[in-house]
């Protein structure tokens, strides 16, 4: 890899890290701050009740949001933290190679001895350095708002590290076949369909499959699925099972996009 | 620099094919054609950024694809199109540029570059005109010292004054031994800077011919308006090759007795006198038959 390009592009998207990690934070301290006035509401918590099981499941009510936890896990990083992550991860992955190619910039990167190889890895690894830092900000700052806004530990904070483990590899995943796909997608809008299309469709299939228990097996076709945030946050998930398939899938598609750069045809 | 039957044949029928071309060490060599006859795709094969279908492209015998880092070791490039990442300043750029090609150290060269083309790199580039942006350019293409120089257009987007300092900089590169390549439509450019031209069009170079002897035959085109007919057929009899007639326009060449022309032109009703010299496509056409002299 590259130092100096590392840097010079890490500077470049720290104000962009810096801007969704800061959302990530202040979304999640919403959701701790609202959760006091939303345990007391029982009469929401009857009406969900009565709603049907497999819409609850999808919601991630399954033991009902009586505790932060569950609250958490069923409410905050069963959508918003995917929708924010994942937005963040398609557009830096383009960002980091198709856009680059596009505006005629990789030609100047390229034109140095350092192989092409060499620069994918450097971007790679800068796309993993601001997702990790992105899920590392979002942990750090629920488990300061917990302990500011609520005055005491609310959560078990081993399985919520775990859980923030296993959502941050995801989006290192979601990151993975963006990242692929910029490397070999003709150009940046082809690359920005094809990993906006595949995000949509991975979730799409875990809603299906989580609504329709005929439709289950379709759930486990999405990556998402690796990411049962309601039950890793209560110690219940396959931590070590999930982590680890994550990690592997993100480390094959990485290793797939440098090798896709190496061989692309470029007009530079 | 040596291309040996070198061939990319694009999806659409366009490309290079069976390319044959050598530059001896500290040699600059020109490298013209009309838009689309292949230059850039030449050039993108050099750079290595395109995998040729057959033939050969090296520079200091080493593979353009295979070995294209040590290959860029020796490289200064300046793109055609010029595209910076807009949100960097000029300095930020040559900074990262200069990492990349460390432990060389540019820093001296660089401060050099930067005085001679009068370019303040401390904007941010989005902010930067076309010839800033072309000045940033050739700034990143030299400040390494390269031995080898591709040069895509170089004084593209540059004024007059900034056009003369690059050919200046290309006589100080020559006199250092440097080998160039680089692509251009003037012929003062070329022929201050070129010790060779070559010539492409659809993909094939269809000649190339030393400096001295394109220079002896570059000539000058007459432009009359005149304002009756008895005054053209004056002018046609005066010795004169026409070139083009439109109405009582003429583009005409002179061979030999300037002194007969002006006689004759004294006797006519002048409207328009113009005088301008064939750029190096009229020459080449001019060497290589009209066919393809009009398509050029």
């Amino acid at each position: 890899m590259s130092l100096g390009l590392f840097r010079s592009e890490f500077v470049k998207g720290l104000r962009t890290v810096a801007s969704y990690g800061m959302g990530m934070v202040l979304y999640v301290w919403l959701f701790i701050w609202i959760y006091p006035a939303f345990a007391r509401a029982r009469a929401l918590s009857a009406l969900l009740r009565s709603l049907p099981p497999g819409l609850l499941k999808v919601l991630g009510y399954t033991i009902g949001p009586t505790h932060l936890s569950a609250f958490l896990g069923g409410e905050f990083y069963s959508l918003l933290y995917l929708v924010i992550f994942a937005v963040f991860a398609i557009f830096t992955a383009t960002r980091l190679v198709a856009h680059l190619i596009d505006n005629g910039s990789m030609a100047y990167l390229l034109a140095t001895p350092v192989s092409r190889r060499a620069v994918a890895t450097t971007q790679a690894l800068l796309l993993l350095t601001d997702v990790f830092i992105i899920g590392a900000l979002t942990a750090g700052g629920a488990l300061l708002g917990v302990h500011w806004l609520l005055g005491h530990s609310a959560l078990n904070e081993h399985t919520f590290l775990e859980m923030n483990l296993v959502g941050t590899l995801l989006f290192a995943v979601v990151a993975g076949y963006s990242f692929l796909a910029s490397c070999a997608a003709p150009d940046e809008r082809a690359a920005l369909g094809l990993s906006t299309a595949l995000t949509l469709l991975f979730y799409g299939l875990r809603v299906v499959g989580d609504v329709s228990s005929q439709a289950a097996f379709l759930a486990h076709a999405s990556v998402f699925s690796a990411f049962n945030s309601a039950k890793l946050i209560q110690g219940q998930g396959h931590f070590a099972r999930d982590a680890l398939g994550l990690a592997l899938a993100a480390v094959a598609l990485y290793a797939a996009g440098i090798a896709a750069f190496r061989r692309r045809q470029l007009s530079l | 620099m040596k291309l040996e039957g070198l061939t990319k044949r694009f999806p659409n029928g366009h490309g290079v094919f069976d390319l044959d071309l050598e530059l001896a060490d500290g040699e600059i060599v020109g490298y013209l054609g009309p838009n689309g006859a292949g230059k850039t795709t030449t050039i993108r094969l050099l750079m290595g950024f395109l995998r040729q279908d057959s033939g050969h492209a090296s520079i200091d015998g080493r593979d353009c694809w295979l070995q294209s880092v040590h290959v860029q070791e020796l490289v200064g490039y300046l793109p055609g199109e010029i595209g910076f990442p807009e949100d960097m300043t000029g300095h930020e750029l040559l900074d990262l540029l200069a990492s990349m090609r460390r432990p060389l150290d540019t820093r001296v060269r660089r401060l050099e570059l930067l005085h001679r083309f009068d370019l303040d790199a401390d904007e941010a580039i989005r902010k930067m005109s076309k010839g800033t942006k072309q000045k940033l350019a050739l700034v990143a293409a030299l400040m390494h010292r390269p031995r080898v120089l591709i040069l895509d257009e170089p004084t593209a987007g540059l004024d007059p004054l900034m056009q003369e300092r690059f050919l200046e900089l290309m006589q100080e590169e020559k006199q250092a031994g440097t080998t160039a390549l680089m692509s251009s439509h003037m012929f003062s450019e070329v022929e201050r800077a070129c010790d060779r031209v070559a010539m492409i069009r659809d993909g094939r170079v269809i000649a190339v011919e030393d400096m001295a002897r394109l220079r002896s035959l570059r000539r000058q085109i007459f432009t009359v308006t005149v304002g009756a007919e008895a005054d053209l057929r004056a002018i046609e009899a005066a010795g004169c090759t026409i070139v083009a007639r439109r109405g009582r326009e003429l583009d005409l060449e002179v061979h030999g007795d300037y002194n007969h022309f002006v006689r004759t032109l004294a006797t006519c009703d002048v409207r328009m006198l113009d005088v301008r010299p064939l750029n190096l496509e009229q020459i080449f056409l001019h060497l290589y038959g009209t066919e393809e002299a009009h398509t050029l």
